[in-house]
């Protein structure tokens, strides 16, 4: 265990979440390591955004342990560990509607110095010519895609170590999909150890290192992403009809 | 120009309305307690007034934080009454209170500023109404750069959004909340110190007048717009003023109540009205 363990990242030890009397999901173990790219895949209602609302500090777990980079984070407020270096883009991209796209990237960059958070609007601008040049506007006129490039950007600006995807596929056109998909690989290169959680289990395999599936609030399966996709119990139960 | 002191009210109400969406009863408080803090200062120290109000605001702001660790904070969200309930004490507390200290009666500011009558075409204007209509301009316009300028104010204006996902940007947002009840206490504090000038009356009652006229403002405005408080506030003065003119000053306040009811039966949103929950 030890040897493993010095290059883990996140660390969840039999976590267990509810909300009131109802458990979402119980006794999960997941680890990611340095500049790793894992995906959790399962179907609508598995515990899937329970366990990233966990992770990031929203909900409180029942038993467990969140481990991050070896520090105890279960009993940290949200934006605690977001400044530790945990940055979560929601399903349905959640960016502030009502604000500019360029006050949602100012957002991101809360807790860092203006320094350098105005260095990585350039970053991000360069990346994102999009909203650079609509930066002045309320990021509400923003279509669905663009909502999705923005929350990624938005997460970035607080240079975090640990990206949370949560469904960055949903509700989008493929092609936006394929873009969107485009630069998480890239995200990855750049060295960003990211989570992924897809119901779309096609792109999630193709695109991850390594993968949990997630059913009815329990991790039944995980394995490397080239294995998983041949496994014939995953093939049936999240592949099938997309061959 | 009285207005212009109803919008400091109704911008705090719209602050804290927009980021805890709840009405605070007892605002209506501060900006009374706000008024003898600065008639205090005048009467014992003898000071400039701009001191009073200054002093005023620092006081009105501190009380506003421990109304928030007090009254708010510790009482659980999830009961919408609950938090409501407890301003209504809060403002029965004060109400209470300022009776004990400083009296029941109406009591006048002594002349701080020189009595001067401007004429302007058919207009009579004096000096302590322009004081007043200045100071409150320029606490309206550093609010409104503060809200949209500044680190906090983007943070202010995120929570008020939703306050979960601002917490994941990193932002405490119960220190944003403490600061939105201090600055918007801060506002009423500067109010009821200006509103004692107008009227040179001070009483430990001025509040709760004030309280449903600051609600007006904000339902002419628009719920939780900031701007909307700003100009609602205004024209809420000027309808007074001119019903005083034309019909007779004891139906002021039945016009700025029918108002009220008008606005909430023919435009629900306020006059610069969003919709607040769009998803």
């Amino acid at each position: 265990m030890e040897p493993r363990n010095k290059q883990q990242l996140l660390n969840v030890e039999e976590l267990t979440t509810g909300y009131a009397e109802i458990v979402a999901f119980r006794e999960v173990n997941i680890s990611v390591q340095h500049g790793e790219m894992v995906a959790i895949i399962g179907a609508n209602g598995a515990g899937k955004t329970s366990l990233l609302r966990t992770i990031t500090g929203v909900l409180r777990p029942k038993k467990g342990k969140i481990k991050f980079d070896g520090r105890e984070i279960h009993n940290l407020p949200a934006y605690q560990i977001v400044q530790m270096g945990i940055s979560w883009v929601q399903e349905g991209r959640a960016i502030f509607k009502r604000v500019t796209i360029e006050e949602n990237l100012k957002v991101g960059a809360y807790h860092r110095d203006k320094k350098g958070m105005l260095s990585d609007m350039e970053i991000t601008f360069e990346r994102f010519p999009i909203l650079k040049n609509r930066r002045s506007q309320l990021a509400g006129t923003l279509s669905g895609g663009e909502q999705q490039m923005l929350a990624i950007a938005r997460a970035l600006m607080s240079r975090p170590r640990l990206i949370l995807l949560d469904e960055p596929s949903l509700g989008l056109a493929p092609l936006i999909v394929q873009d969107i998909y485009g630069i998480v690989s890239d995200l990855q290169s750049d060295g960003i150890t990211i989570l992924l959680v897809e119901q779309n289990a096609s792109i999630a395999l193709k695109t991850a290192d390594r993968a949990y599936v997630m059913e009815t609030g329990r991790i039944v399966m995980e394995g490397m992403t080239r294995d998983l996709m041949t496994d014939p119990r995953v093939q049936e139960a999240y592949l099938g009809g997309q061959r | 120009m009285l207005g212009a002191t109803y919008s400091l009210v109704a911008i705090g109400y719209t602050l804290i309305f927009g980021i805890l969406n709840l009405l605070h009863f007892g605002h209506g408080e501060v900006f009374m307690i706000g008024a003898f803090i600065g008639l205090q200062m005048v009467l014992l120290t003898n000071c400039h007034i701009v001191i009073a109000i200054l002093g005023s605001m620092v006081g009105a702001a501190l009380l506003g934080l421990i109304i928030e660790r007090v009254s708010f904070r510790p009482i659980k969200k999830e009961y919408h009454l609950a938090p409501l309930i407890s301003t209504i004490g809060v403002s029965i507390i004060l109400q209470e209170i300022g009776t004990r200290i400083f009296g029941g009666d109406i009591v006048g500011f002594p002349k701080t500023i020189r009595l001067v009558i401007y004429k302007i075409g058919p207009v009579q204007v004096t000096s302590v109404h322009l004081f007043i209509l200045a100071f409150a301009l320029m606490l309206m316009i550093t609010i409104h750069l503060f809200i949209h300028r500044t680190k906090v104010g983007i943070a202010m204006r995120v929570t008020a959004e939703n306050a979960t996902n601002a917490s994941l940007m990193g932002i405490n947002t119960n220190r944003i909340v403490s600061m939105t009840f201090m600055i918007s206490s801060a506002l009423a504090g500067a109010a009821g110190v200006l509103v004692g000038l107008v009227y040179n009356a001070v009483s430990p009652f001025m509040g709760t007048e004030m309280i449903l006229k600051g609600f007006t403002i904000m339902l002419l405005g628009g719920l939780g717009n900031v701007m909307g408080a700003m100009i609602g506030g205004i024209i809420l003065g000027l309808m007074e003023v001119f019903s005083v003119a034309y019909l007779a000053s004891s139906y002021k306040d039945a016009f700025a109540f029918g108002i009220m009811i008008m606005i909430l039966i023919f435009r629900p949103t306020g006059l610069f009205g969003t919709r607040l929950h769009e998803e």
